[in-house]
């Protein structure tokens, strides 16, 4: 069967207004602005955390830069050493609440701009805390000068685990197949003392033996 | 002739016997959660009182801070039995006697919740310690400061009560019902209830806008009508001392003056007690130390007074209108005095117990009062740096009756809240009750036997410098050496023998001096050094918790030991004890101790003591000193910066090596709402350091942390890893600053636990576990706790099961996962309530933390975040 290209194009039209409509008709996701800087400066947006709270699929948080375009960043003296801190801020739409984080900048400048960003969410899907991680020991700097930056972020939502609890079995009666154990044999429960009572009744009867000629 | 190989076959069974022993004392996995030993503490007793079980024996029944009842044994001190009750209970009266059928020994307690359950009466079966009856008052607990307005009397069948200050009831003895209850209105709070003549009497105080008043209430016994309520002469007072003497007397201070008014006489009756001594004895300014010497609730009570040059005691009579004092004795110029009294064939004993802090000679004398002789006088051992002055003391008196000699019985609490028994010149024994109030405790690992003469070793265990030992001639070492080795031999031998004494039940009072203090052949002999709130450090061997030193720092609430010179070289092993002086602002003082001994150990210029201000935090540093080889500790102060302790060029050396990686973190501990972690900045001055924040934690609202565990960063690791099955590894996670806590949040319904994993370092949050329904037994019951060491948690909370799960608003996927331990699919779970095991109890969870969920693979680099609360 062939559609028709006005089929096909409905089709294809309800399957976007399915998608995009998913958001407005109450599924859970999210959004989070990011914005940084860096040490005291004023804050910048870097762009959007968008997130699906009651999934635990990595693929459902993702990050949304404000652009595709690298980011062009002025580097001054003084941002070499680790006193320097890029930070990270997290605002929460219809909330005053934010979410503050920050790395010395010649981490993040050694990881390649590198990042790793978890949000922390109670049992509500509300953000209460932020990691914000980049995958470097090295404190290295660059030059004066301006850098274009990529960032390459990666973002978790990061729920509280339900821990392990107890099962609660109960009590059996005897044993598991609910026969009695069988009793053991006065040999199987007393052979840890009756043999070596026997090693050295044979030792000493030794002694007997050799002791009857020298009588003589 | 020839040897015959028999007679060695014995000889060969007992070395083969000899060598079993070694093995037959592992311990095997059906021993463990054995108790090698325990000391059963009570905590320092409050009430005492001197009874008679029901066998007719001597008892000793005490209440005590930590609202412990017992039943001790004078003899021995072992308790006949205990009962722990809730922090909010108070114990009133002792008594013993009997109410119709019904033979009791009984303790009358008051209880209930703040604010909640409200008042409940108990009558406690001396012989057995069980609830003889309880009964509910329907009255409102008050709030723990106005516990003293609670007080009350045994009759002949009843029990008279004054509870929150306002309302007397009188209870049957034998079923508890009440035979009247009253309540008087008004400002007045009643403090104490005596019977005198055919009336009750309640004193109290009526409190004013600047003042209180004595205030005075009477009673019918009978109906329970009030008959009247006076206040008498002299009654204002800032804050009333009052007390009862004698049968019918009270008397109350006011500042330095003392007042005696009987009851039941007139309102103007009062006496002032300075003119009960004669002219010569009164002070310039009138001042008078007068003390109430009390026999137990009903008992007859007697007032101690200090003269300028002499004690006395008055037992509340007058004599042709004179205070019938008698001389208890000159007044000493310095030191200490304790009074104690008891009654014996119908005449009234009092003993004075003296000593000081610089001298082990303590005097007893004891004073019948009727004719005003010493009847018995004793010197005791008592050391004021083992265990601070004498602070109460209780007397029991017989008389001999093959010699006729009074023998005494003293029950003594001491400063630093521990208890013994002394029979007249003797100790009969000893319990460390300070115990009872340690904060912290640090294993000590003993030395090696010739580890701390390891310079002359070869020479043996004889003390000699290897200069001396190369003065003297070579026969003369020769002859040193095999007399070195025979001692050696003697003391394997020795210590094969004392192989059974390991095994017998500890015996506190051993002589210190007899315990073995090097390691063992699998160091499980160790020391174990507690501080405790009241003053006290003290060291315990492992093997029977025998005490081997103990110190007394007056006014040190100690909240921290260390070790910070372990056993691994010729020097003794140190602790630093780290505590805080209330009435001296706060001062934090860090007391450097030798763990073998006892002793302040100093270094050059620097003392054993140091008392600073404004420190809120002390750090051991992960970085050893080699002048002295101690681990020295970093101070850090309300500006959060850093101080060095020892402040010296080795330690400052030390601390360059690590002060680029040098972080910490702070929190308020359990109870708080966060964390705060921060890195060093720059020196500031030699030896003293500034830091910056580095992240924050603050936790959700309504949470709070609940358990918080001290981890050691030089602590022993017995593996790196664990290896399965197929020869391959999982490498634990070995990170020292890996923390793991518990945080508990709660409102009325429901109830939730948090378990959490935070590098200490960067404040990243690697694991939040949660336990729905789980927490505190109770607000004011700490049920939480969590221990963490190598690479894994154990902790316990209580489950308060189904009825305390907090709803979950919506749908979340959960992870389903397989008996392997893997994750078998994610499902979504229906929103409503989580889940909980339905059965009210204690829980044990477990975390083990490894490298990576993969086997042979470990973590490389690392990874850096600061987080900062919002």
């Amino acid at each position: 069967m062939k559609l028709s290209s006005t089929t096909a194009l409905l089709i294809v039209s309800c399957l976007i207004h399915a998608v995009l409509g998913a958001e407005q008709v109450g599924l859970p996701f999210r959004r989070l602005h990011v914005y940084h800087t860096i040490n005291n400066g004023p804050y910048a947006k870097r762009g959007t955390i968008k997130y699906d709270h009651t999934s635990l699929k990595k693929s459902a948080n993702t990050f949304e830069p404000l652009s595709e375009d690298p980011l062009i960043l002025r580097v001054e003296g003084g941002i070499a050493d680790r006193s320097s801190l890029y930070r990270v801020a997290v605002r929460i739409p219809g909330s005053d609440k934010e979410l503050n984080a920050s790395t010395p900048f010649c981490f993040l400048y050694g990881a390649g701009f590198k990042d790793h960003i978890t949000i922390h969410v109670d049992e509500k899907g509300e953000p209460w805390h932020l990691d914000y991680l980049v995958p470097s020991s090295e404190c290295k700097s660059p030059e004066q000068g301006t850098i274009e930056v990529q960032f390459k972020t990666q973002v978790t939502i990061m729920h509280p685990v339900p821990a392990t609890r107890p099962q609660l079995e109960e009590i059996v009666q005897g044993s598991p197949d609910g026969k009695p154990p069988p009793e053991k044999s006065f040999l199987q429960k007393y052979w840890m003392y009756i043999v070596p009572i026997l090693i050295i009744l044979l030792l000493n009867g030794g002694e007997d033996s050799q002791g009857g000629p020298a009588r003589r | 002739m020839r040897f015959s190989p028999k007679p060695s076959r014995p000889v060969a069974l007992f070395a083969l016997l000899l060598a079993v022993v070694g093995t037959a004392c592992a311990l095997h996995a059906d021993q463990a959660g054995i108790f090698d030993w325990h000391k059963q503490l009570i905590g320092t007793p409050k009430h005492t009182y001197f009874g008679t079980s029901a066998k007719g024996r001597s008892t000793l029944f005490v209440a005590t801070e930590k609202n412990v009842i017992a039943s001790l044994s004078p003899k021995t001190g072992k308790a006949a039995w205990r009962q722990v009750l809730e922090p909010w209970e108070e114990i009133l009266a002792f008594k013993e006697g009997s109410a119709g059928p019904l033979s009791f020994l009984g303790l009358f307690s008051v209880t209930g919740t703040e604010g909640a359950d409200g008042v409940n009466l108990r009558l406690w079966d001396a012989s057995n310690g069980f609830v003889q009856w309880e009964r509910p008052t329907g009255l409102p607990t008050p709030v723990t400061t106005t516990k003293a307005r609670f007080s009350a009397f045994f009759g002949d069948d009843n029990i008279v009560a004054v509870l929150n200050g306002n309302t007397f009831v009188k209870l049957n003895l034998e079923d508890g019902k009440p035979i009247w209850t009253k309540t008087q209105s008004g400002k007045a709070i009643y403090t104490h209830i005596v019977a005198v003549g055919d009336k009750l009497y309640a004193v109290g105080t009526k409190t004013a806008e600047e003042h209180s008043n004595v205030s005075i209430l009477s009673l019918n016994p009978k109906t329970g009508e009030i008959l009247s309520t006076y206040q008498p002469k002299h009654s204002t007072v800032v804050s009333a001392n009052i007390f009862t003497v004698g049968a019918d007397h009270i008397v109350w201070t006011a500042g330095s003056d003392t007042y005696v008014h009987r009851l039941g006489g007139k309102e103007s009756d009062v006496h002032d007690a300075q003119k009960f001594l004669r002219a010569e004895e009164r002070s310039e300014h009138g001042y008078v130390i007068a003390r109430s010497l009390a026999i137990g609730s009903n008992g007859v009570n007697a007032m101690q007074l200090a003269g300028l040059e002499e004690h006395y005691i008055w037992d509340g009579t007058f004599v042709d209108g004179k205070a019938n004092l008698k001389v208890m004795g000159a007044r000493p110029p310095a030191g200490w005095i304790i009074y104690t009294v008891a009654e014996l064939e119908g005449g009234l004993f009092v003993a004075r117990i003296m000593g000081t802090a610089w001298e082990k000679d303590w005097t007893i004398e004891l004073l019948e009062t009727k004719t005003g002789n010493v009847v018995v006088k004793h010197t005791i051992i008592h050391d004021f740096n083992a265990a601070g002055h004498i602070v109460k003391a209780h007397l029991q008196i017989a008389r001999n009756k093959a010699t006729s000699n009074v023998n005494l019985r003293l029950f003594l609490v001491t400063s630093d809240g521990s208890t013994r028994m002394w029979k007249d010149d003797s100790v009969l024994w000893t319990s460390v009750e300070a115990l009872a109030h340690a904060t912290a405790a640090q294993f000590v690992d003993l030395p090696g036997k010739d580890l701390l003469s390891q310079v002359h070793d070869e020479l043996g265990a004889v003390d000699e410098q290897p200069e001396e030992s190369a003065s003297k001639n070579p026969i003369a070492r020769y002859i040193r050496r095999w007399k070195a080795h025979i001692l050696k031999l003697v003391t394997s031998v020795n210590s094969i023998a004392d192989l059974p004494a390991r095994f017998l039940p500890s015996n506190s009072a051993t002589n210190s001096s007899e315990i073995v203090l090097h390691r063992d052949a699998h160091g499980v002999r160790k020391l174990i050094v507690f501080a405790t709130t009241t003053g006290k450090v003290v060291a315990l061997e492992s093997i029977q918790g025998r005490v081997v030193w103990e110190r007394f720092y007056p006014g040190v609430k100690f909240e921290q030991i260390e070790v910070i010179r372990t056993s691994v070289m010729k020097h003794p092993p140190l602790v630093a004890a780290i505590g805080i002086i209330e009435s001296q602002d706060h001062k934090t003082m860090v007391l450097r101790i030798n763990a073998l001994t006892g002793a302040d150990h100093a270094f050059p210029y620097s003392p054993a003591a140091n008392a600073m201000m404004y420190v809120k935090q002390v750090v051991k540093l992960p970085v050893e000193e080699l002048e002295e080889r101690t681990f020295p500790l970093a101070l850090i102060d309300n500006d959060n910066q850093i101080t060095l302790l020892p402040n010296n060029a080795a330690t400052r050396k030390a601390f360059d090596e690590i002060k680029s990686k040098f972080h910490f973190y702070d929190t308020d501990g359990v109870g708080a709402a966060g964390f705060d972690g921060y890195v060093l900045t720059g020196e500031v001055s030699p030896g003293m350091y500034g830091s910056r924040p580095s992240w924050s934690l603050r936790l959700q609202e309504g949470e709070k942390i609940a358990a918080l565990p001290v981890r050691e960063f030089d602590e022993q690791i017995a593996s790196l890893g664990r290896v399965l099955g197929n020869r391959s590894v999982l490498y634990k996670y070995l990170n020292p600053n890996l923390l793991a806590f518990a945080t508990t949040k709660q409102n009325d319904t429901a109830q939730t636990l948090y378990i959490y994993l935070l590098d200490t370092v960067s404040g990243v949050i690697h694991y939040r576990g949660v336990h729905y329904g789980a927490g505190n037994v109770s607000p004011t019951l700490k049920s939480v706790y969590v221990l963490q060491s190598e690479n894994w948690v154990v902790y316990g909370y209580w489950n308060e099961g189904p009825s305390a799960v907090e709803e979950i608003p919506e749908q979340a996927e959960e992870v389903v996962v397989g008996k392997s331990g893997k994750v078998k699919k994610r499902k979504r779970r229906v929103a409503g309530k989580a889940q909980a095991p339905d059965a009210k109890g204690w829980e044990v969870g477990v975390l083990e933390v490894y490298e990576s969920e993969k086997a042979d693979e470990k973590l490389e680099g690392y990874v850096f975040a600061y987080s900062e609360g919002s």
